[in-house]
């Protein structure tokens, strides 16, 4: 008896597992619009971090590249021919990045390849693109062909060729107000971290700046209380940050709980683009300073970025992505500008003669006009914005969008508003 | 070098870490200590917990704390159906050890994925208006959004600790964990302990949940980050011991801010895992035993 209804048992959760499974395999199918072809495609395929820790960046690149597709369909596509995005999720895992591109280049067959978002699964797709001569353009991964030197490698990111470049914006800041100041630098331990402190700090000492302390944190540190206590028993004139999303907000806050005030404060805190973030600091961020790639001040608006915001906003409620989309959402459609440019201009798929137009042309997209770095693939001018939040009254949704409290300070083409010096405390 | 005061601050907001450490780690210590089960999908529970109340927040602008406490009683039947599922189905059916971990290991990958078709992957947070809110007393600093979570955990371990020893049916629970066949014998029945035990654990995993997002943003996956900071509150702490639980966490909570402000956060989260294994070494049944 006690058995039989054991077995009872198992048979309902097989059941239940059973059930799960063909109803989301049935939604997954289903939430697949159909698509009419008529010519073949031109397909296009790329592997993306949909889930696990880059899946809201993945996510965002995905909409992003899809709303590129739909426009360039409804001109006409490429060639003539209609484009077919064909992607995988890599969960994040870099392992599976490579796989993927094995797939996509040896059984899928795609003609053309765009890489993942962030630079680690960038990192490990880089050697498959290089073992079949392909052209590989990547969205928002840092110094990734650092080691491969390849050549037909481009990097759609804010960032130019060299180190220093990532926070000469910020130190140009500091010292239009500040002479030879003491500085405490504050990184998250892991290669980005590293990377851009040690720019940082080279800048520092370019500059004359003093830095005073410095330190690093694991990137699961859950409080930042004892991280930014020595910071302030040190009471240096500017605090850099080098965080990752969930550590940026931690640092606002334990900042704001310790009362560390430093004459300017901010860095390179990624995460604090996003409107989710932002809403969970509200007016605390008022005169913190950070990177940016892009927010829709009037010099930075370009051909088709207001079509391209509206038409990523409209649809960000449905795949659950940043509501504004203001940091890598226009960037990621510009990768798909490059390639379509480059295709279009030499009438051509072929890698080699698509990735030599790449190296040394120049392509009109919505956040302005990319050139690339012939020996890296970066940007060969950096278009990194320090921006600071200003004036911020509600901390809701609404003082976030547009350009009114988010003022760019650096570089000079797209200033937009005066640094509000010094930092005035915590609200 | 770091003046006197502010050392004592990072003491002081080291204890106040280690509640949420604590109210963390009470569930999986209940489940190793007293049913031999290392629940890796509690974490995922409780961010189910912190979803729930950033819906909560969001439909009805509650509190998130308090959403977390409103939820716990559907977590604790949750618990107890989902203990009697895996009770019948895999502990009493395949004898193949780790059975039980793949089991709550999967689940967790099951929850993170249900939580990433429901919320998608962007980070969520709730402001409240103690989430920024700091009280000074003298030169210290106490942030209200880790200080309340200390005093309702310390609350809370009180009022398991009283249940668990001086109620019959918390007798009776902990009595299922030393020797089952016992308890059968005397005419309890050691399934239905069982699931309340497992019960308990996640209501408690649905506190947590409320005052991680007071405290900060999530995102489906951020439970991973708290699993090994858990398992070594547990195991300091001794397994199934509710005040050893609860001390650990604060040990581990000051010594980790005091190496971190005094050496750098680096060390301050290696301490953490060295202190576990020295207390394995020293006292093989935890800092307090059960």
């Amino acid at each position: 008896m006690e058995k039989a209804i054991a077995k009872i048992y198992a048979v309902v959760a097989a059941v239940v597992i059973i059930i799960a499974l063909v109803a989301g395999g049935m939604y997954y199918y289903l939430s697949i619009p159909g698509q009419v072809v008529e010519k073949t495609p031109i397909r296009i395929g790329f592997s993306q971090p949909l889930t696990g820790s880059l899946g809201a960046g993945g996510q965002a690149t995905l909409l992003s590249l899809k709303i590129w597709a739909e426009d360039v369909n409804a001109k006409g596509g490429l060639l003539g021919r209609p484009i077919e995005l064909v992607y995988y999720d890599d969960h994040s895992n870099p392992a599976d990045t490579a796989a993927i591109y094995e797939k996509l280049i040896g059984v899928d067959k795609v003609d053309l390849i765009l890489g993942p978002y962030a630079t680690i699964p960038t990192v490990a797709a880089l050697p498959i693109a290089m073992k079949y001569n392909r052209t590989l353009i990547s969205v928002f991964a840092t110094y990734a062909n650092e080691a491969y030197h390849y050549p037909y490698y481009f990097s759609v990111m804010f960032a130019g060729p060299k180190l220093t470049d990532w926070s000469i914006g910020f130190c140009e800041i500091v010292n239009s107000v500040l002479q030879r100041p003491t500085v405490a630098v504050v990184a998250i331990a892991n290669e980005v971290g590293d990377k851009i402190s040690r720019g940082f700090k080279e800048n520092c000492k370019n500059y004359g700046f003093n830095i005073i302390y410095e330190t690093s944190y694991p990137p699961t540190t859950a409080d930042f209380t004892s991280v930014l206590l020595p910071v302030k028993a040190a009471n240096p004139d500017v605090v850099f940050f080098v965080s990752y999303p969930t550590d940026s907000v931690g640092l606002i806050k334990a900042a704001k709980e310790i009362d560390l005030r430093p004459k300017i404060i901010g860095g390179s805190m990624t995460g604090l683009q996003y409107a989710f973030n932002q809403l969970t600091l509200g007016k605390t961020l008022n005169g913190v300073i950070i990177h940016h790639s892009w927010i829709p001040a009037p010099a930075l608006m370009f051909n088709g970025t207001a079509e391209f915001i509206s038409k990523y906003q409209a649809l960000a409620p449905t795949y659950g992505v940043d509501p504004l989309g203001y940091y890598l959402a226009p960037w990621s459609y510009s990768a798909g500008q490059v390639l379509q440019q480059a295709v279009e201009a030499t009438g051509s798929l072929d890698q080699k003669i698509i990735g030599e137009y790449i190296r040394t042309h120049k392509f009109q997209t919505i956040v302005g006009e990319l050139e690339f770095d012939p020996a890296s693939g970066e940007l060969k001018e950096s278009k990194l914005l320090y921006i600071q939040f200003q004036g911020l009254t509600r901390g809701d949704l609404l003082d976030f969008t547009g350009p009114t409290h988010l003022k760019v300070l650096y570089p000079p083409k797209y200033k937009s508003g005066d640094l509000i010096f010094p930092f005035p405390g915590w609200d | 070098m770091i003046p006197a005061e502010m050392l004592l601050n990072a003491f002081v907001l080291g204890i106040l870490v280690g509640g949420l450490y604590a109210i963390i780690s009470l569930g999986i210590s209940m489940g190793i200590g007293l049913l031999n089960i290392s629940n890796l999908a509690h974490v995922g529970f409780m961010l189910l917990a912190s979803y729930g109340a950033y819906t909560l927040n969001a439909e009805m602008n509650l509190d998130p704390i308090v959403a977390g406490a409103m939820l716990s009683p559907f977590f604790f039947i949750l618990g107890y159906a989902l203990y009697v599922m895996y009770y019948k189905v895999f502990e009493r059916r395949i004898e193949l050890p780790g059975t039980g971990l793949v089991f709550l290991f999967g689940l967790l990958v099951i929850l993170e994925m249900v939580m990433y078709a429901l919320f998608g992957i962007t980070e969520r947070g709730i402001y409240t208006y103690y989430s920024m809110q700091t009280i000074t007393i003298g030169f210290l600093r106490l942030p209200l959004r880790i200080l309340y979570p200390f005093i309702l955990c310390f609350g809370l371990v009180i009022a398991i600790y009283f249940f668990l020893t001086r109620t019959r049916l918390g007798i009776a629970l902990r009595g299922v964990g030393l020797d089952e066949h016992v308890i059968a014998c005397v005419g309890c029945d050691p399934l239905r302990a069982k699931s309340i035990i497992f019960g308990l654990s996640l209501a408690t995993a649905s506190l947590a949940g409320g005052f991680l997002i007071a405290a900060q943003p999530i995102s489906p996956y951020s439970g991973r980050q708290f699993i090994g900071i858990a398992f070594a509150v547990g195991v300091i702490g001794g397994m199934g011991n509710i005040f050893g639980t609860f001390l650990a966490a604060l040990l581990l909570g000051v010594l980790g801010n005091l190496v971190t402000a005094l050496y750098g956060s680096i060390w301050g989260a290696a301490i953490s895992f060295m202190i576990a294994l020295l207390v394995l070494l020293i006292r093989p049944k935890g800092l307090l035993r059960r």
